[in-house]
């Protein structure tokens, strides 16, 4: 019998014991040792090679590795059944995974409260664009181009005269050229400033501008409003002080800070003032009619001062030790 | 803008602590930081250096006895430039400094150390400490170093917002502080000279809408030297280094009165003239031709 014929009869004999299949494992075990084991019929056929001509012997080991292709794809292919079947079983009896719980971000809850208080007193909450042109990030507030005022914030720019906000500022003025006043409104957003990043200034803070434009608008009305929310965020025994300062989108300015006695010191936490004449006349609303008063503060001074933060670079590290503190 | 305490005080008489007229300055809209209290330093007296010799076991110290009116006490110093016959900040045993620096009884090397001579730094007074503090020759030993010689550096460092350029210099920062406090100020002394033309000098200015006036002198006679004390001192209170009597009487003014002025050198302008140029905004040229 040529070796060729003998390939041809175990492949037969294969197929003919392979089908069926058996389902049982002991038989498969057996199936396989007696084909595919080191004393089976496959191992035997190879140690038959020596017999074979020299020329011959490419061809003869061609045809003898696809049969032993063959049987073992058979054998692979029932294994990948079995397998597929045990998947589709479930144990009811597992248990559940565990998701973590999530915690509010410290400056979204400052924010809400922020928020809270200043909505109780009838202001409303607009949003503007975090990109914005030069006419409403500086010029229409009374930056002209020259004005050393530009040198207090370092401002990316995106083109010659789109930047990113350097302050919330902005709404206010797209709030006056859109609606009608009255106005009352709050602002809270995302501002940018090329600053170099250490424990107490980051690339981007958080700044909710406050605005409120009306017939019958004073100086007493902007410290009553402002002493208001002062003593609901830091408790009614709060020390705080207006500070005459300087922006050039209003006039008075003032700062206020609030007395820290763990510090020994005043801490600065906002600025505000009466909203200039200059900046009424850029968005045509008549200075001599309407009044009005504006205030921006820092969300992460607030956040960092009520809950002791020391660290700016902290409420931006997504760190979950410390988030989870909150 | 630092503003020295006792600088302004020439304008307007006040007992006010360091710590009363930065309130006052932050009350008025302008915020006063970082204010040099030397004040704090109440151990600190004026002592002399009356000897001084190379430490037995190190190249770099000094053996030296420091008087300080009563007793002669063992003191080893690092700094480069102290030398007999010195008045120098004498920080006894005991004395605390800026900083949480306290003076303990020590050993330097094997040899015996009962207090410390002072730099500037180590006084908050300068970022000077290369060496120490070697003050004038007619103090009195044993006196507090605060009261006889340390109040002239008492300053504060004011934050001023771009609305007040007025405020960029002693007088304009002693005016709000006399109405704020219903002092008088004081009028600067000026003494007007009849001009002589002993000397030509042209003045020509490109755009003169820009710059309506520029006025320039010549004085005779001058001598590059170093400053008097007084004015290095005055110098020092502001945090800036003394360079010579021509560089720190132009900015002697410009401190004093908000005024900017340059000073040339007559001798080396070779075609006697001068020509301004203005670029947008405030950017002045001079060009002299020499």
């Amino acid at each position: 019998m040529n070796i060729k014929d003998t390939i041809e009869s175990v492949r037969k004999q294969f197929r003919t014991d392979s089908d069926p299949f058996p389902d049982d494992n002991d038989k498969i075990d057996s199936l396989k040792i007696k084909y595919l084991g080191r004393k089976g019929l496959i191992a035997n056929l190879f140690t038959q090679m020596n017999q074979v001509e020299a020329e011959d012997r490419p061809l003869f080991g061609k045809y003898l590795n696809q049969l032993k292709n063959e049987i073992n794809s058979v054998f692979d292919s029932s294994q990948q059944k079995d397998s597929d079947s045990k998947t589709d079983q479930i144990d009811y009896s597992l248990p559940g995974l565990n998701f973590n719980i999530g915690y509010q971000h410290p400056l979204q809850t400052t924010l809400n409260e922020i928020k809270s208080i200043f909505q109780n007193l009838g202001f409303s909450v607009a949003y503007g664009p975090e990109v914005d042109d030069d006419f409403h990030n500086f010029s229409a507030l009374n930056f002209p181009p020259e004005h050393p005022a530009r040198d207090m914030q370092d401002t990316f720019f995106i083109e010659k005269d789109i930047v990113l906000r350097t302050h919330t500022s902005n709404v206010q003025v797209h709030l006056m050229k859109e609606k009608e006043p009255p106005l009352r409104y709050i602002v809270p957003g995302r501002v940018y400033r090329n600053e170099s990043i250490s424990f107490k200034s980051y690339c981007l803070f958080h700044q909710i501008e406050g605005l409120y434009v009306d017939k019958n608008v004073s100086f007493a009305d902007h410290k009553g409003i402002l002493e208001y929310f002062v003593k609901q965020m830091f408790g009614a025994k709060t020390k705080m002080r207006f500070r005459p300062s300087f922006f050039p989108f209003t006039e008075p300015s003032a700062e206020v800070d609030i007395w820290s006695e763990k510090r020994g010191q005043w801490l600065e936490i906002l600025g505000s003032g009466m909203v200039d004449p200059e900046v009424f006349k850029s968005v045509d609303i008549d200075p001599d009619v309407w009044h009005g008063y504006a205030f921006g503060l820092g969300i992460e001074r607030i956040c960092m001062l009520k809950y002791d933060i020391d660290d700016i670079r902290l409420l931006y590290q997504g760190d979950l030790r410390f988030l989870e503190q909150f | 803008m630092r503003i020295s305490i006792d600088w302004f005080k020439e304008f307007v008489k006040t007992n006010d602590s360091t710590e009363d007229i930065a309130n006052t300055l932050t009350m008025l809209g302008l915020e006063a930081e970082n204010p040099v209290d030397i004040a704090q330093l109440e151990d600190i007296i004026i002592g002399e250096v009356v000897e001084c010799k190379k430490h037995p076991n190190a190249d770099r110290l000094k053996q030296c006895k420091v008087s300080d009116g009563k007793l002669e006490l063992p003191i080893i110093c690092g700094a480069p430039n102290v030398d007999k016959g010195q008045k120098i900040a004498l920080a006894p045993v005991g004395a605390s400094l800026p900083g949480g620096i306290n003076i303990k009884k020590a050993k330097i090397r094997g040899e015996e150390s009962r207090g410390m001579i002072c730099s500037e730094k180590e006084l908050g007074i300068s970022d000077e400490h290369e060496g120490i503090m070697v003050l004038p020759e007619d103090l009195t030993l044993g006196d507090d170093f605060c009261l006889s010689f340390g109040y002239k550096f008492l300053s504060v460092e004011l934050d001023i917002t771009p609305n007040r350029p007025d405020a960029f210099s002693h007088m304009g920062v002693a005016r709000d502080i006399a109405a704020a406090t219903k002092r008088k100020l004081k009028q600067t002394y000026t003494k007007s000279i009849d001009p002589k033309q002993e000397y030509n000098i042209d003045i020509s200015i490109e755009n003169e809408h820009e710059c309506p006036r520029y006025i320039g002198g010549i004085i005779k006679n001058v001598h590059v030297e170093k400053s008097p004390e007084w004015l290095v001192d005055y110098m020092k209170s502001i945090g800036q280094k003394s360079i010579n009597n021509i560089v720190d009487i132009s900015n002697f003014v410009l401190f004093e009165l908000g005024h900017p002025t340059h000073i040339f050198d007559y001798d080396k302008l070779k075609e006697k003239n001068i020509r301004l140029q203005i670029i947008v905004g405030c950017i002045i040229n001079l060009i002299l031709s020499n």
